[in-house]
């Protein structure tokens, strides 16, 4: 055959000339393959030697053969010159991240050890190469998105995601809570967890909003009527939307403990000082009973409260400001609570129905940092009582619990990680069988040591250099993503790490919003709650899974 | 004589390129033009580098004849025997050598020999040859001192090859990226070469009307 005349298979792409495995490949395209197909993010198969290695762009960079190319560039507006040099003087490299490897004999693709050898060709994946590495949908893997530029699903393992805790990152507008919501149906359709969705924008439970036209997109209980409990703080507002609630949800001021004020600590504009007056003032009431109390208080009480604790007068009067205003006002805080939210969700958690908590008008970080945090305590101490019965006893686990949890930096960030229940679960992993899944589009906010803790890392595009280090900090081979990272499509692309993927990939997030795609969810959920069914009157209703 | 497409015959043999003189005063192959000696079914390929016409005798050197005369032509009617004091000589280059269309590139095992007669290729020889495109790069390295500059040479070979091939870009091109690798550090000189076989050439070979 000539030389210089290639084979004719259009998915080849070049060949491996150098690299190592800590710094990546270099590959150098055909003279056929132009740059500009070429995408950060794809996905591409090496045929080593002895092995296959699944590998994806993270860079792709223009070379030339001698300097003098770059330095006194030829005339390439002669279409012919510049068709000569193109391959040869002057031709494209790619840089690639090999993740995984295949060899014959293996069970399946595993961690890459090696690089594959010189003049390896490189090719684009196809159909067959994501299954491979992906898997189809089955019970625990729910296909969550497409490569760039395939149509083959990529599935996460919904199981190993809530194994730990997982986050959803990106700037705000890039599809966060399309792809959250995605997460949850798979849960709910698989039955793999209980969910308890702090949903601060209601765009979960009842009708979401999609910035497209401006139009409506399901919630998850018009998904699943049966299986979602919608708890509101605000019902006139979840009723104006067309939700019915199952429960409005109310705090009574014995359930707010000072821990939960000092994590309002930036929300509410507070001090040292007021704080500490708190603690002293809980001290002497007790931790039930303190806000009554204080906010019972007349001027002249408070000071001689405040002669009694040895505080600043004045603190305590800009204090009881504050809490009158910023907390009491919320319609949802009572002096005492109607029914037991927290029992109710309990309740509901318990016979596997998922809650999502709607806050309606009540917009404002206060009041869902307030909520977020008093809800959880309690959930978390009653998670934690069963599961200590449950060790050697013969009593069942609770069901594994995944909470929800938007504007997450709010309650995971260094100064409140310590002492927030929020930061205690992502800390304790699953012990309890309580795991976070965390919205954040400022994940450099969240504490370095809650960051290490998130097992699963779905990320939309992020262009701050602090935020792009943050998911990437403790995945191996990760920094080479960095590039991909910043380059993603500002909607509706993400890239998958951690423990739910056997290795990163970028994914064109599925569609959601139009009728085939509720029809596709549903249908899966009706097939596999049949399948569950069967199974379950063969074993004992009240087995563990 | 009919057209065997013999030009010329063997008068000196080196290792790898041999001088032949043109059967008629100057009309020697063109440069470029691909061309084929050999005995005992082994032919020798090379491609013509340069040609030159002096006196037959080296120690004689020419003089000029014609001030009195109206135009060249009579200059040589009037001194008929001209064409026994002068000879037209051409230098070939080899490329390779082969047996029954299969090609090797590099020096025959056994020189032509001297008196060897010397043919021109036919075009489906020269596409054949010229499938594989290596020897353009020996014929970048300086050759006989007469002979055309190597840069020259190659253009003259690639757009023979061309020729051949009744015009044909991709090849053209495919030529072009050979040249590339071993002229990557003089771009300019890289760029006048591929401009000059970027188009097909008119055929400008002299020897042709002679025969
Ligand atoms: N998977 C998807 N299917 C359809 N539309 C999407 C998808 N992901 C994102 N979008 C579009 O992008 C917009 C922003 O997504 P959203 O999840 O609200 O962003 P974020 O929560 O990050 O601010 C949506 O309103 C929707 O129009
Ligand atoms: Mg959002």
């Amino acid at each position: 055959m000539p030389e210089g005349v290639e084979q004719a298979d259009r998915s080849d792409l070049g060949m491996v000339v150098s690299g190592s495995l800590s710094e990546g490949l270099e590959v150098r395209l055909n003279a056929e393959t132009s740059v500009e197909d070429m995408a950060v993010g794809r996905y591409v198969v090496i045929e080593g030697a002895q092995r296959r290695f699944f590998a994806m762009v993270t860079d792709v960079r223009l070379g030339a053969a001698s300097p003098q190319l770059a330095a006194s560039p030829p005339d390439v507006s002669d279409p012919f010159v510049a068709e000569v040099l193109t391959g040869t003087g002057i031709y494209g490299t790619l840089a690639l991240q090999p993740m995984l490897t295949l060899a014959d004999g293996d069970a399946g693709p595993q961690p890459v050890k090696t690089v594959p050898t010189h003049y390896s060709r490189v090719r684009e994946a196809n159909e067959e190469d994501v299954s491979l590495v992906f898997g189809a949908e089955d019970e625990t893997h729910y296909y969550i998105g497409q490569p760039l530029d395939m149509d083959t699903p990529v599935c996460v393992d919904l199981k190993r995601l809530v194994e730990r805790s997982s986050g959803v990152f990106g700037k705000s507008g890039t599809g966060k809570t399309f792809l959250t919501r995605l997460l949850l149906i798979g849960i709910v359709q698989r039955e793999i967890a209980v969910n308890l969705v702090f949903d601060m924008h209601s765009e979960y439970g009842w009708a979401g909003t999609s910035e497209g036209s401006g139009r409506f997109v399901k919630g998850l209980k018009q998904m699943f009527p049966a299986r979602i409990a919608i708890f509101t703080l605000d019902p006139e507002s979840s009723l104006n939307r067309g939700a019915h609630p199952d429960h409005v949800v109310e705090i009574g001021y014995d359930q707010v403990e000072p821990d939960d004020i000092a994590m309002l600590r930036e929300a509410l504009g507070m001090t040292e000082a007021q704080i500490e007056s708190i603690i002293r003032i809980a001290r002497k009431y007790g931790d039930n009973k303190w806000l009554r109390r204080f906010l019972e208080l007349e001027g002249d009480e408070r000071d001689a409260l405040a002669t009694e604790l040895g505080l600043n007068p004045g603190t305590l009067m800009v204090l009881h400001r504050k809490m009158q205003t910023r907390l009491a006002r919320l319609s949802f805080m009572k002096e005492q609570a109607a029914g037991n939210s927290v029992q109710a969700i309990l309740d509901c958690l318990q016979r596997g129905i998922h809650v999502v908590l709607e806050f309606g008008r009540h917009r404002s970080l206060d009041a869902y940092i307030l909520v977020a945090n008093i809800l959880t305590r309690r959930i978390h101490e009653r998670y934690v009582e069963a599961v200590e019965l449950a060790m050697g006893n013969r009593v069942k686990e609770p069901r594994p619990l995944v909470i929800t949890i938007e504007e997450a930096h709010k309650f995971l960030n260094p100064r409140v990680a310590d002492f927030t229940i929020f930061g205690t679960i992502a800390r304790e992993m699953r012990k309890f069988n309580v795991t976070l899944l965390v919205v954040d589009q400022r994940p450099s906010s969240i504490a370095d040591e809650i960051m290490s803790q998130i097992g699963t890392r779905i990320t939309c595009l992020l262009d701050n250099e602090h935020d792009i280090n943050a998911v990437l900090t403790g995945i191996s081979g990760a920094q080479s993503l960095r590039g991909v990272l910043a380059r993603l499509d500002s909607k509706q692309q993400a890239l998958l790490l951690g423990h739910a993927v056997p290795m990163p990939v970028v994914i064109r997030t599925r569609d959601y919003g139009t009728p085939e795609s509720y029809a596709a969810f549903q249908q899966f959920a009706e097939a596999a709650g049949l399948h569950r069914q069967a199974l379950r009157s063969l074993r004992d209703l009240y087995d563990e899974r | 004589m009919p057209d065997t497409g013999r030009v010329g015959e063997i008068v000196e043999v080196a290792a790898a390129e041999y001088l032949a003189q043109s059967y008629a005063l100057h009309a020697a192959p063109a440069i470029g033009t691909f061309v084929r000696t050999g005995h005992e079914g082994v032919d020798v390929i090379g491609v013509v580098a340069g040609s030159r016409t002096a006196g037959v005798d080296p120690s004689r050197r020419p003089i000029a004849r014609g001030e009195d005369e109206d135009d060249e032509d009579a200059l040589y009617r009037h001194n008929p025997e001209l064409p026994e004091l002068l000879r037209t000589e051409f230098a070939v280059r080899l490329v390779g050598f082969g047996r029954a269309g299969r090609y090797s590139y590099f020096l025959p095992p056994v020189a032509p020999r001297l008196h060897g007669f010397v043919y021109r290729c036919l075009d489906d020889e020269v596409i054949a040859l010229t499938e594989q495109l290596t020897f353009l790069r020996t014929l970048l390295q300086p050759g006989l001192s007469w002979g055309a500059p190597p840069d020259e040479l190659v253009g003259a070979t690639i757009r023979a090859a061309d020729r051949a091939r009744g015009g044909d870009r991709a090849f053209r091109i495919r030529a072009g990226k050979v040249l590339v690798g071993a002229l990557l550090n003089d771009v300019p000189r890289l760029e006048a070469l591929l401009r000059s076989f970027q188009q097909l050439s008119e055929s400008v070979d002299s020897s042709r009307d002679h025969l």
